[in-house]
């Protein structure tokens, strides 16, 4: 994969990471309470983290291979 | 053109198309005998009104009336108004299978301007982080959500909180939802 399109991914996960952490938790507090608005803090943060590993790794591998 | 640039174009394109699909999951208009846009004061006389009927009707005590509605609804929503009103959407008073009320607002007002806010923030933090390396750009977003959440909490404009015994059927890009409203018959004012 190209190291731009890798950082193309990289933009669009913090994109969507912020966006989700912006307005799912509060729908979710609204629905389940407060302890499912953490919940999601940490689900999407940890998704965003592990997409951005994996990206991490892939850029690596990229510039190895440059 | 730049990777950079074609990052940002996309963040904001991403963030045009969250603000269009809140705007094209506004609430049908049902069963709806009027709508229109009322002051949060307005709204707080219009429940209790509608609430004072509903006693009237069945007889219940106020106690019986909170407790009643307590079992059938569920926890607390903060709505944020921006401008000092929410577009409210009234629909048949009664439900016969619950002798109770709807009253239900198509979240319009209220989600469009969070969704904005949102995908405008998550826009310019995508755009801002692309020429990071990955792993710092998801920690420079979690730190922007971070700092976005808390002024979004602390910096309500009406800081309104109601409290009623109703709910709103918002729909939004992740579905619809009832978002049920404490029965307590209270209107805190702006804080």
């Amino acid at each position: 994969m190209r190291t731009g399109t890798i950082q193309l991914l990289s933009a669009v996960n913090v994109f969507a990471m912020v966006f989700c952490l912006l307005t799912v938790p509060g729908e979710l507090e609204n629905l389940y309470g407060a302890e499912a608005k953490y919940v999601a803090w940490g689900v999407f943060i940890a998704i965003g983290l592990a997409v951005a590993v994996i990206l991490t790794y892939l850029q690596d591998r990229e510039e190895r291979n440059l | 053109m730049s990777i950079k640039t074609m990052s940002a174009a996309v963040a904001i394109l991403l963030s045009a198309a969250c603000a269009m699909t809140a705007l094209s999951s506004d609430g049908e208009p049902g069963t709806s005998i009027r709508e229109e846009a009322v002051t949060l004061e307005e709204y707080g006389r219009m429940v209790d009104e509608a609430a004072a009927e509903i006693r009237s009707e069945t007889g219940m005590s106020y106690g019986e009336y909170c407790s009643y509605i307590e079992g059938i609804l569920g926890s607390v929503i903060y709505i944020h108004g921006v401008d000092g009103t929410v577009t409210a959407e009234i629909v048949d008073t009664i439900d016969a299978g619950r002798t109770g009320f709807e009253w239900r607002g198509n979240g319009f007002d209220i989600y469009l301007d969070s969704y904005v806010v949102a995908g405008g923030t998550a826009a310019i933090v995508g755009a801002v982080t692309s020429a990071m390396p990955a792993l710092a750009a998801v920690l420079a977003g979690t730190v922007a959500a971070v700092v976005m959440q808390y002024l979004s909490e602390n910096d309500t404009p009406n800081g309104v909180v109601l409290h009623y015994g109703c709910y709103w059927t918002v729909n939004t890009p992740f579905g619809s939802f009832n978002v049920y409203h404490m029965p307590v018959l209270e209107y805190v004012g702006a804080q």
